[in-house]
């Protein structure tokens, strides 16, 4: 969406990202070819099953994943307010991390040291993006603790991880990652590991801060009801791939890739009785060998020979929506609900 | 971490009570009893056989015998060394302090060695440098250590002449040299014995660490680390070495059996007048007490050692300090596999 | 899958392969020896001009001090030391198996027994534990240095065993075994053996290396084969008044002994590369 009629950038831009693995089994082509864009305070769900490519997309971001055995095409461009962070030295690339985008990991537990306190390990982080005295960072790590809702902050800066429950433990992870002032926060499956109380305050914690923090949240998930209920805008990643993006109402009323609407149906709804959710039939695609064509097909109830033969681009289905299914370019085709609404 | 002190010093006691039954088993279960049909036996006396009968009062049933040799032992009564005439205790006394000097010597070559290389090539995995220095470990892991001290004997000793090729000090020098030259010839006198040792301990050390070391790098705080911007030289000290060294207390414990059986041989080798040496001329003079003897000590400074480092662990490890025992789940395939293999898939694919 | 395509998993294994080829080569040149040794390993030659002598074309390895041929000695000290180390391993495998089984299985005070014994014999440095049976067994052949190396090894292996099956038992299949009344002898064959055949058989081949050292050692010291009989260990013994005027006879059975002891390194730890269901 960057052009003339828009001169300011997108807060974050990533182009033909491709991420592969090198594995006993092969080539592991994890993510292929993504790109999304996410503007300043916007909160981006990208949602998928797992083994999808999720979690290597959000390292890669970082560029975090490990460097002999994770190849990242060198096509691909992260271009995060302005600079491009695939050609960044490392001393600026480690004032982006942490600085610019945070990551919240899927289990604070093991995302915290377990041999140094809490308080040890945010001081630490605060004085890597602004050097001051330690006693300032203390002052800072109580306030971020604070923030993140943890009671009793001056008493858990002594704690040890392993002293705190599940939910303050992700509560800690959030304040750690909001230390070096970041603009963009990724979460990955931040609450899967939750009990589902906890999650439901965890989610009212991201929510609360991006709007007092107006941070901009890429939101990773399996779960399209935790996306429903946060998110301005929805990516659906299916075998390493975007298969679908819409403003999240959009995507609700017209999901036009046949696995959207199948995740849909996947999510257990309480307005609607006797609706059982529905399994997707079939197995997840395993990433050393994707499905040819479209990687869906094997699963689709819809695939007909095109979808066998070549994959479909991601197509317009309106302002902001695309999706990366033939169906869109032949609605006249049995299809699921949205597509056929929408032709 | 008094209830754990207790808990940790009854099982020790335990075991030290194991060992002491073993040893008296083993004596008392051989073929033909440690004292009948020794007349062929040229150390063994009438006298020492009665004073032995008085001791172990091998006249009386077997489970008289194992509580009057528990009780001994407690007192400090060791038995009687047929082949040097004199209480065991009394011949410990004399080998003890060069044993001792020597297995701290190999130690710390040991440790200082292991650890820095192990860590060096966990940081730098599949590097030249560190495939390498695996091929020198797995070399060294599967040298023998006599045979290591014989070659370096051979190079350092009688080719180079660098070394003395024996003993502890200079019989005919060391009383005439002044104080700073009797600690050189000492130093000069241990040094072959102690690197011997220590090279071969290091080279399991060495592995051990840097499989701890891979172990840790995948670990989730040390990319959460990363990802909040801290420089790779925090990351190594503070994240990455806090945790890989932890479990490295553990092998002070572990290390001190090995560091004994080498010095059997290593001390036979360069004619060291320790432990080992003493262990090794009792069999030859079948003087069953004294091995004996030796075989319980050097079970009791094993569970020692351990128990030491299990208290080290303890303090060292916060997550310990409240009474909970370091995970087992590593039980499947030992505890040097790497976390990740090479080429394998990273843990987080997802 | 079928036993061809296994094998051919196996040799697809670049550390499993070069591990197993080393081992095999061994175990070849081990049988072999009578036939590929020049002269007998015992037969003292020639005591006036053959002692000591350099390698030559007559004398590949050249001569030991009683003027016997190296390289036919390292053949047949490759038999025995293969041979010991094998049987002793495998006595050392089966006790701890069967132990490691019961108490697993026993549990209760049976385990606390056994487990507390094993912890008790472990504290023991294995090679003074060694020598004090050595001492008490008065040099009873090889057949008592292969049970002393065996009785004196399988508690690492029954501690194995043991940790293995405690993890099974809690595992469905085995559970359900038990809620339809089966014996615990057949749980422990039917169910529980074959799962802890991969870990044992990790541990046994990095045992089989790790007691020729100890056999080496023992001999070294006297304790283990006896001469004239020729192992690697009494070789090298030999060798150490010479070692300044003739140093190949202490190098050669040295580097016998670190190539033997890497190639069931390799193949020790290839195997565990290979079993271990992670990195498959």
């Amino acid at each position: 969406m960057v052009g003339p009629e828009n001169p300011v950038s997108p807060l974050l831009a990533v182009s033909r990202l491709s991420v592969a693995y090198r594995s006993a089994g092969g080539l592991a082509r994890a993510v292929e070819n993504v790109s999304f864009e996410l503007e300043r305070g916007e909160l981006l769900a990208l949602v998928g099953e797992s083994g999808c490519g999720k979690t290597t997309l959000a390292l890669s971001l970082l560029r975090l994943l490990p460097e002999p055995v994770a190849l990242t095409d060198p096509e691909s461009r992260i271009v995060f307010e302005g600079a491009d962070l695939t050609r960044l030295d490392p001393r600026s690339l480690r004032r982006v991390r942490g600085g610019g985008m945070a990551l919240v990991f899927q289990e604070a537990g093991s995302s915290l040291n377990p041999v140094l306190t809490i308080g040890s390990q945010l001081v630490e982080t605060v004085r890597a993006h602004q050097p001051m005295a330690r006693r300032r960072a203390r002052d800072r790590a109580v306030e971020l603790l604070t923030a993140v809702g943890l009671d009793r902050p001056e008493q858990r800066l002594e704690q040890y991880p392993h002293q705190l429950s599940g939910g303050m433990q992700q509560r800690a992870a959030i304040a750690l990652a909001l230390a070096g002032d970041p603009k963009l926060l990724i979460a990955d499956e931040p609450t899967t590991a939750l009990d589902v109380t906890v999650q439901a305050q965890i989610l009212d914690l991201l929510s609360d801060l991006r709007h007092r923090l107006q941070l901009a949240v890429l939101l990773i998930t399996h779960d399209l009801g935790i996306a429903a209920g946060l998110a301005d805008r929805v990516a659906v990643m299916y075998a390493g791939r975007l298969v679908e993006t819409a403003p999240t109402q959009q995507l609700f009323a017209r999901a036009s890739h046949p696995y959207t609407a199948a995740l849909l149906q996947a999510v257990p709804r309480m307005d609607q009785d006797a609706v059982l959710p529905k399994p997707i039939p079939g197995q997840p695609p395993v990433a050393t060998a994707w499905p040819p064509a479209c990687r869906f097909h094997p699963r689709c109830p819809y695939a007909w020979a095109r979808c066998l033969e070549e994959e479909p681009p991601l197509l317009a289905v309106g302002p902001q929506h695309q999706a990366r299914c033939w169906l869109v370019d032949e609605p006249e085709r049995p299809g699921p609900a949205g597509i056929n609404r929408c032709a | 971490m008094a209830a754990f002190l207790v808990r940790r010093l009854g099982a020790a006691i335990l075991v030290a009570f194991g060992v002491a039954t073993i040893a008296f088993l083993l004596i008392h279960l051989a073929p033909g009893s440690p004292l009948i049909g020794s007349g062929e036996n040229p150390y063994v006396s009438a006298e020492l056989i009665a004073q032995a009968q008085r001791n172990f009062g091998l006249d009386q049933p077997l489970w008289v015998q194992y509580g009057r040799y528990l009780a001994n032992l407690a007192r400090g009564d060791w038995g009687l060394s047929f082949s040097q005439q004199r209480p065991v205790l009394e011949v410990f006394r004399d080998a003890l302090p060069n044993t001792f000097i020597l297995a701290l010597a190999a130690l710390i070559l040991d440790f200082v060695l292991g650890i820095g290389l192990g860590v060096y090539q966990g940081l730098h995995p599949h590097s030249r440098a560190d495939r390498f220095w695996s091929r020198v470990t797995l070399t060294l892991y599967a040298v023998p250590s006599f045979w290591l001290g014989l070659m370096l004997l051979l190079v350092f000793g009688k080719t180079l002449g660098w070394f003395p090729v024996g003993g502890v000090v200079d019989p005919v020098l060391y009383p005439l040299l002044p104080p700073a030259g009797q600690l050189l010839d000492r130093l000069r006198h241990l040094a072959l014995p102690a690197v011997t040792l220590g090279l071969i301990g290091a080279a399991s050390t060495a592995r051990y660490q840097r499989a701890q070391v891979l172990e840790v790098l995948g670990q989730d705080y040390v990319r959460a680390a990363r990802a909040r911007g801290l420089s790779e030289t925090a990351v190594a000290l503070r994240h990455v070495l806090r945790n890989a060294l932890l479990p490295t207390i553990n092998l002070f414990g572990l290390a001190l059996p090995t560091l004994l059986s080498g010095a059997v041989l290593v001390e036979t080798v360069f004619a060291w007048p320790g432990m080992g040496r003493l262990a090794v001329e009792a069999v030859a003079r079948r003087d069953y007490f004294l091995v004996t003897g030796i075989a319980v000590l050097a079970g009791f400074l094993v569970v020692a050692a351990n128990t030491l480092a299990d208290i080290l662990v303890h303090l060292a490890d916060p997550r310990t300090r409240e009474a909970r025992r370091p995970e087992a789940h590593r039980a499947r395939f030992g505890a040097s596999r790497p976390a990740q293999p090479a080429g394998g898939l990273p843990p987080t694919t997802r | 899958m079928n036993a061809p395509r296994q094998l051919a998993r196996l040799w697809s294994h670049p550390r499993l392969r070069l591990g197993l080829a080393a081992v095999l080569a061994l175990y070849a040149i081990a049988l072999l020896a009578p036939v590929l040794a020049p002269y007998d390993p015992t037969a003292q030659l020639d005591l006036q001009a053959g002692r000591l002598l350099p390698p030559t074309w007559a004398h590949p390895l050249g001569t030991d001090q009683f003027s016997r041929d190296l390289l036919s000695r390292l053949l047949f000290g490759a038999r025995l030391s293969l041979w010991i180390a094998a049987l002793a391993v495998l006595v050392a495998v089966t006790v701890g198996t069967t132990v490691g089984l019961a108490a697993g299985l026993a549990g209760g005070w049976v385990d606390t027994v056994l487990m507390r014994t094993v912890d008790a014999a472990l504290a023991i440095p294995r090679v003074f534990l060694l020598l004090v049976t050595l001492a008490l067994w008065e040099r009873g052949g090889l057949l008592a240095l292969v049970l002393v190396l065996g009785c004196t090894g399988w508690f690492g292996t029954s501690r194995l065993v043991r940790a293995e099956v405690q993890s099974i038992r809690q595992r469905g299949f085995v559970l359900a075994a038990r809620a339809l009344g089966l014996p615990p002898w057949r749980i422990a064959v039917r169910h529980v053996l074959p799962n802890v055949t991969a870990p044992v058989i990790v541990t046994a081949t990095l045992g089989v290396g790790n007691t020729v050292l100890i056999e080496a050692g023992l001999s070294f010291l006297g304790l283990g084969v006896a001469p004239p009989r020729a192992s690697w260990g009494n070789m090298i013994a030999d060798s150490q008044p010479f070692l300044a005027t003739a140093p190949w006879q202490g190098i050669v059975p040295g580097v016998a002994l670190v190539a033997t002891v890497m190639a069931f390194s390799l193949l020790g730890e290839g195997l565990r590369e290979w079993l271990d269901p992670r990195t498959r």
